[in-house]
């Protein structure tokens, strides 16, 4: 398969079974410490972070605009739900800011 | 709507826009990204399928669908979309996933010849086609129903919307506006479904004073075909969907392994249920609000915009629409340019232009891209005349159907031919033409009138392509002998090809401890193993076989079956 082959060029044709377990190893730490997937899913998060806080907001600004009183459960509970997604949203930044940081203070391998 | 709602409206649009600016740096690892190579586990690999499935016309189109035909529509989505994935699970997306093709139409072509890549490849672009329409149809109603302005106005701001994303570098930010626009639009149909129970007093009300809508077996729009006809057609109409669709293809080829790519698919099916279980009954609630076959709903798909801004509360309003725009012109950018990408290599280079440099497939696709989205406001009119859904089961009954019997016996019956998948095709097509497009008054009055309703062609076409497909198959057969059994071993689901063969022992292999364990997160190359079985997370990266109950996919799929079946029985 031609992905798999690109994915880890350069492998020796056989290799012993702990061998072969050290190489995945070696690629697997590489491909987990790519800088651009760590930046992209810090940047991601952060923005999907920032979106529902104003869509959160945006909810309890229109509040006091509802009609009925089933109109404010159900706008209650979807701003708390968007919170949720905010926080979920922010964990991911702060993991993927620590992990970020921690593959640029690892000496460069390729 | 109260200006509060105009406010939040542009001000999420906005804030979805400036979403893709800070991700256009990154937009040449995008594909990467998006695509994961085989990395991706079975838990998320069944939240994207659906959120593949799901755009703006199975919200409008899909509750306007259920207003006129009953609960067939709510089956469309909790019987025949998980039967869908449940079929894909075990035909498709193992033998494409063991011959390492990443397409629907590089497979058609791997597995029959040429032709019928052109073909299948040809038959995809126009069900997406049409998906395209749809989506710009219901940017255009929703903005009818806000400012009372045209449709065409409408599709035109739609257009600039998806230009203006693809503009600010939105297609990166995929990741982001997708799952955004889904938690939305998931949190507002929720909220509308409550308040619409609360307002119409919800099913009970709906039992009462509308049976007859209430059963997926029959069809008040449509009596005359009796019980059980419009379901067959819908279910032959859907089931392909999960099987031939390059799109929902593509997640399940990008897991790390092809029990998780399965496990995916057979999950997407409960995913789904919960999701569209939302929507879907807001069609029979408005009923009570409406009363039956309201003429001033037209068209016919403006029913959820309106319910839309009946039933939802200030704030709630303003994001539920934001979230329909961004829903529509993040799809309209990704339908387009997968379209485009489909409609160059799939056709173009191999048709017409077999070796050209980047920068010139590159300028073709754009060509395409553009003429896509004029295509799609073109078909704005015929859509809204017919309804989303039926004009769906029209163009699917008669062009697409034949596609799924040619891709589906391509992975269970040996004895395929090479131009078995090409033939049945394109006399499914010349079929559907000929009782659909341009009706052939023998042709019709030979197949009756029951046969021959929109609803229940689906059915009559697959089951026509079918006997075509094994018709062709027997006298290829008896012209030229049967294909050497190397050139479909891998293909078939129940064979392994020779480098693979010491994955149908897997249980043997565990017990002996003749395996090597990978790093899940890597795409690895497994022929580095040798004759070991390779491992990702306790399973064989190929086949499905020696793992213990609980992780055996036939046991999820009698759940999601019996899940399916009683769903069936209780809105017969």
């Amino acid at each position: 398969m031609v992905a798999d082959t690109e994915k880890t060029g350069g492998a020796p044709e056989k290799m012993r079974k702990e061998e072969i377990i050290q190489w995945w190893k070696k690629t697997a730490q590489a491909v987990g410490s790519d800088v651009d997937d760590l930046r992209m899913s810090k940047v991601s998060s952060i923005t999907m972070f920032w979106l529902f806080i104003l869509f959160g907001v945006f909810l309890i600004i229109a509040l006091p605009t509802v009609d009925t009183r089933i109109e404010a459960w159900v706008t209650s509970l979807s701003a708390i739900l968007f919170a949720g997604v905010a926080i979920w949203a922010y964990w991911g930044w702060k993991r993927a800011k620590a992990k970020l940081a921690e593959a640029e203070a690892r000496p460069a391998k390729k | 709507m109260k200006m509060i709602d105009w406010i939040i409206l542009w001000a999420s649009i906005l804030g979805v826009l400036a979403a893709g600016l800070p991700f256009r740096k990154y937009i040449k690892s995008v594909k990467d990204y998006l695509l994961a190579g085989r990395t991706q586990p079975w838990y998320l690999i069944a939240p994207s399928c659906q959120a593949v499935q799901s755009d703006v016309g199975d919200y409008f189109g899909a509750a306007a669908f259920c207003y006129q035909h009953g609960l067939l529509g709510f089956a469309w989505y909790a019987v025949c979309c998980p039967l869908s994935w449940l079929f894909g699970a075990h035909t498709t997306i193992p033998a494409m996933y063991r011959s390492g093709v990443w397409t629907p139409a590089e497979f058609l072509e791997v597995r029959f010849n040429a032709p019928a890549r052109y073909w299948g490849a040809a038959l995809i672009l126009l069900q997406r086609l049409f998906v395209m329409g749809n989506m710009v149809l219901g940017t255009a109603l929703l903005f009818k129903v806000l400012t009372g302005s045209s449709l065409m106005a409408g599709s035109i701001l739609a257009l600039g919307l998806g230009f203006l994303y693809v503009l600010f570098g939105g297609v990166a930010a995929t990741v982001v506006v997708g799952t955004a626009q889904q938690v939305l639009m998931t949190v507002a149909a929720w909220a509308m479904f409550i308040v619409a129970w609360v307002e119409t007093g919800g099913f009970p009300a709906v039992w009462a004073k509308f049976p007859e809508y209430m059963h997926i077996g029959f069809q008040p729009s449509n009596p005359q075909i009796g019980w059980g006809w419009g379901f067959l057609g819908l279910v032959a109409g859907v089931i392909g969907y999960a099987v031939y669709q390059a799109e929902q293809i593509s997640r399940p080829l990008s897991a790390r392994t092809e029990w998780d790519g399965r496990m995916g698919y057979i999950m997407a099916g409960p995913i789904c249920i919960i999701h569209q279980a939302a929507i879907i009954p807001l069609g029979v609630f408005a009923l009570i609000m409406y009363g039956v076959q309201n003429p001033s709903l037209t068209p016919r798909d403006i029913l959820y915009p309106k319910m839309m801004v009946e039933l939802l509360p200030s704030g709630l309003l303003g994001i539920c629409a934001a979230g329909v725009m961004a829903a529509t012109i993040s799809t309209i950018a990704a339908n387009s340019m997968s379209c485009a990408g489909i409609a160059t290599r799939d056709i173009y280079a191999r048709l017409f232009k077999h070796e050209a440099t980047d920068r010139h497939y590159l300028n073709v696709s754009r060509v395409i891209t553009f003429f896509w989205f004029v295509l799609g406001v073109a078909l704005v009119p015929l859509i809204a005349k017919g309804g989303m859904m039926n004009t769906w089961m029209k163009v699917t009954g008669a062009f697409v159907a034949p596609l799924f019997p040619a891709v589906f016996f391509s992975t269970i019956y040996p004895r395929s031919t090479r131009w078995s998948g090409f033939l049945s095709m394109i006399l499914g097509g010349l079929f559907g033409t000929l009782v659909i497009v341009f009706p052939w008054a023998p042709l019709t009055a030979l197949l009756g009138p029951k046969l021959t309703n929109f609803l229940v062609f689906p059915f009559t076409n697959t089951i026509f392509a079918s006997i075509a497909y094994f018709v062709v198959c027997e006298i290829e057969n008896a012209l030229r002998g049967r294909m050497p059994k190397s050139e479909w071993v891998g293909k078939v689901v129940w064979t392994l090809p020779e480098n693979m063969k010491q994955y149908a022992n897997t249980g043997d292999a565990l017990r002996t401890g003749n395996f090597v364990e990978a790093p899940s997160n890597l795409d690895i190359d497994a022929s580095l193993a040798g004759d070991l079985v390779v491992l990702k997370n306790k399973v064989p990266i190929y086949g499905a076989s020696g793992l213990p109950w609980f992780k055996n996919l036939w046991t999820w799929t009698v759940i999601v079956g019996l899940i399916v079946l009683a769903i069936t029985i209780y809105f017969w």
